[in-house]
């Protein structure tokens, strides 16, 4: 980078009338990065700093810890039980929602199919759906003794699940409400990907005799990698931070089995009035979650290579 | 979680409005002649019931108090929204109430954080009319920061009608040992639940209604975690487990559909709870129960006499930062610790109140049709003076509460026996509140 003094001579006087055509654009995405350094990279700043800190909210009484709260954070059986929760929670879920969005791309992708835009609307729908509307009905449908659910299952000689009451059904409950509202969203993406790919690819397959099967899993998904690959990360990062779903549906029980690391630090910043730890759970929970990422785009890459 | 939270307003508008019209006649003859001097605006922060009833009594007080003027703000303590309210206008330095209606669970909390003001010298006149255990939670070294509300003592409330059918004389539920007996042959002979009792979604209330009756708590007075060395923690906690192993409790969620309408159904025979469920039953739960409810103290454990508990309850409290201090404890003297208001809230709210100086008027010794005719304030207001003094309610009653409730669902689902229970729950508390 050059200094100032060595710029040439001739555009010094150029600058005030270059910064001046520059105003208006300048203004006008001025609001996205005000609200991006108020809203955004201050607060990044403040819980930096904080999470050195012990502090229950008084103006200006934080006082300095050093590391402690990193160092009492990794003896706390809950934060790391609400990781794992998030980890399971993953795995009952997304196997689940990525092959069925893949599944259901590949058959709305077929032009012979008549209703095309109005299916792929129904499917999406529950996307767009308040959270907190769809989990008080969840939390009505998985009702143990009246819900729908057990219900019809009681009608065809299946025995009452307990969808709340139990840790591992609590988990595949929220499972099922994740499925519900985010295999449209994969659909939608898998789509567009699908579409990408050249019909003449999946005829040249098929006239070599490839079943319809075989060119969904030797030819579709391998050229829908990308696509994959972005639905699977965005998936890890939305389950670590899932929250409303949750709260809503179980409360984060029974026995803390679907409490997910942003509700145990909103109950340890706002509930226990502990900013500072609230802060480091909320650093370590950030360099957890970029690690997972980082992995796993390491590792779907190489397979690509 | 409390009283307040689920409560709504119930009373006929008749009754209603001639208490008011008998209100306005005494807000010239009350007790403190209101300094009308006072002026400004305050802001009152409160949830939806509570603000109902202090509205009622908005005429009375704009004719007391003509130059202050009141703004109530709505904020529900339902997942603690109002209190996350309250500490972020404490952070700001701004922007907070004059005065806050605080639930005894999460006053600790506040008053600590210097929040609220010192009402030290206001609330001393009213002291002698208040029981130790409802001072308590306002307190710290030795000052004042709230002045009491309402109180939940805890009543056993029952039905009639299965007790008869059952051919179980209530009277003959003197200890807890009675009542799983009683629960035995009320579930043999008329197939009802004694009580609702949760396993996995155990909120962890009756376990604390339990050790509040024999005045244990989560700590001591010097805050110490008792629950693992507490030998009455492990008589709380057996006893619900012996309800569970009973097989005569039923599996339901507190504060749901399920829940209600097991009460309403006649599905349960008792509810150990504070005297503000009375009101929920009559009001909104079981309206169409009347008759069929009536009211005992609660069984006593072996080798003790205590009949009652506390659950719940709350105080008004004036903000620290407020700018109108002295219109802001003028506001919670006339509503709350005047007579003829106090008793007009009580009408409108069924709160009931902390002022033992009330329970002489002839309003609580009236039968309540509902309750077969029982004169229920009377049961109430007997025990209310006996409510043993325990710490529950701590500066982290919160995560307490939620800890403890994680070990008692793991103990229902028969993951491990009640002292593993308390001691788990006594490990983790100590290690997240940093307490001995």
């Amino acid at each position: 980078m050059s200094r100032p003094l060595d710029l040439p001579a001739f555009a010094r006087p150029a600058r005030p009338a270059r910064r001046r055509k520059h105003l208006w654009p300048m203004l006008f995405i001025a609001p996205f990065f005000v609200l991006f350094l108020v809203f955004g990279v201050y607060p990044v700043i403040f819980s930096a700093v904080l999470s050195f800190q012990e502090w229950n909210g008084a103006p200006g009484q934080q006082v300095w810890v050093g590391w402690q709260n990193y160092a009492s954070l990794f003896q706390d059986r809950y934060f790391w039980s609400s990781m794992t929760n998030s980890v399971l929670i993953f795995l009952l879920h997304f196997p689940v929602m990525t092959l069925g969005g893949l599944v259901l791309a590949v058959i709305l992708n077929e032009n012979r199919l008549r209703f095309q835009g109005l299916w792929r609307a129904m499917i999406f729908l529950p996307h767009l759906t308040s959270m907190v509307a769809a989990g008080i009905t969840f939390r009505l449908l998985f009702e143990r003794d009246s819900g729908l659910v057990n219900r019809m299952l009681g009608g065809v000689g299946i025995p009452a699940v307990p969808w709340l009451d139990n840790e591992w059904w609590a988990r595949v409950a929220v499972g099922i409400l994740l499925v519900w509202a985010w295999t449209g969203y994969q659909m939608v993406i898998f789509l567009s990907a699908l579409q990408t790919i050249p019909g003449e690819v999946n005829e040249a397959a098929l006239i070599d005799g490839a079943g319809r099967v075989q060119v969904f899993w030797k030819i579709t998904v391998p050229l829908m990698r990308p696509a994959i690959v972005f639905v699977t990360t965005l998936s890890v990062i939305g389950t670590f931070a899932l929250y409303t779903e949750p709260v809503i549906l179980t409360g984060g029980g029974p026995i803390h089995a679907t409490t997910t690391p942003t509700m145990e630090i909103y109950a340890q910043a706002f509930n226990n009035i502990r900013y500072g730890y609230g802060a480091a759970l909320s650093y370590v929970y950030f360099a957890i979650v970029v690690a997972a990422t980082l992995l796993q785009l390491r590792l779907t890459n190489r397979g690509q290579g | 979680m409390s009283s307040l939270r689920l409560n709504t307003a119930r009373l006929s508008t008749a009754r209603l409005a001639t208490l008011t019209l008998a209100l306005l006649g005494a807000a010239a003859s009350a007790q403190t002649t209101p300094n009308t001097a006072l002026k400004g605006t305050i802001s009152v922060w409160a949830w939806k019931d509570p603000i109902a009833g202090l509205k009622s009594l908005d005429a009375a007080f704009a004719k007391a108090y003509p130059n202050i003027k009141v703004e109530y703000v709505q904020k529900d303590p339902g997942g603690g929204a109002i209190y996350n309210a309250y500490k972020l206008a404490f952070s700001a330095g701004s922007g907070g109430p004059d005065v806050a209606l605080i639930e005894d669970s999460h006053l600790q909390q506040l008053v600590k954080l210097g929040t609220l003001a010192d009402l030290t010298s206001q609330v001393k006149p009213y002291v002698v009319n208040l029981t130790p255990a409802k001072l308590n939670t306002a307190t710290l070294n030795g000052k004042y920061y709230a002045m009491p509300w309402d109180i939940g003592p805890v009543v056993l409330y029952y039905r009639r009608d299965l007790f008869k059918q059952a051919g179980v004389n209530p009277a003959s539920l003197r200890t807890w040992d009675d009542y799983l007996k009683a629960a035995m042959v009320i579930k043999a002979k008329t197939g009802a639940d004694m009580l609702p009792l949760s396993k996995a979604k155990n909120d962890g209330r009756l376990l604390e209604t339990l050790l509040w009756q024999q005045g244990s708590g989560y700590v001591n007075a010097a805050g110490a975690v008792t629950l693992d060395k507490d030998p009455r923690a492990t008589k709380a906690l057996d006893l619900i487990q012996s309800l569970y192993k009973s097989g005569a409790s039923a599996d339901i969620e507190t504060w749901t559909d399920s829940y209600y309408k097991v009460i309403a159904d006649g599905k349960v025979a008792t509810l150990p709870m504070a005297a503000w469920m009375g009101g929920f039953l009559k009001g909104w739960i079981a309206p169409k129960t009347e008759g069929q409810w009536g009211v005992l103290p609660l069984p006593a454990f072996a080798g003790s006499v205590s009949r009652t508990s506390n659950d719940g309850g709350s105080q008004l409290a004036v903000w620290n930062s407020s700018k109108n201090k002295d219109a802001a404890w003028a506001y919670i003297q006339f509503h709350i610790a005047q007579k003829d208001s106090a008793l007009a809230l009580y009408e409108k709210t069924d709160f009931f109140p902390a002022l033992t100086s009330l329970y002489k008027d002839p309003a609580f010794s009236q039968g309540d049709a509902f309750f077969g005719g029982q004169k229920i304030s009377q049961t109430y207001t007997a025990l209310a003076k006996t409510i043993p003094a325990a710490t529950v309610y701590t500066t982290d009653y919160t995560d307490m509460n939620s800890m403890l409730s994680i070990e008692i669902q793991k103990m229902a689902l028969g993951k491990q026996d009640a002292a593993a229970a308390l001691k788990n729950a006594a490990d983790v508390i100590r290690s997240r509140t940093r307490r001995n």
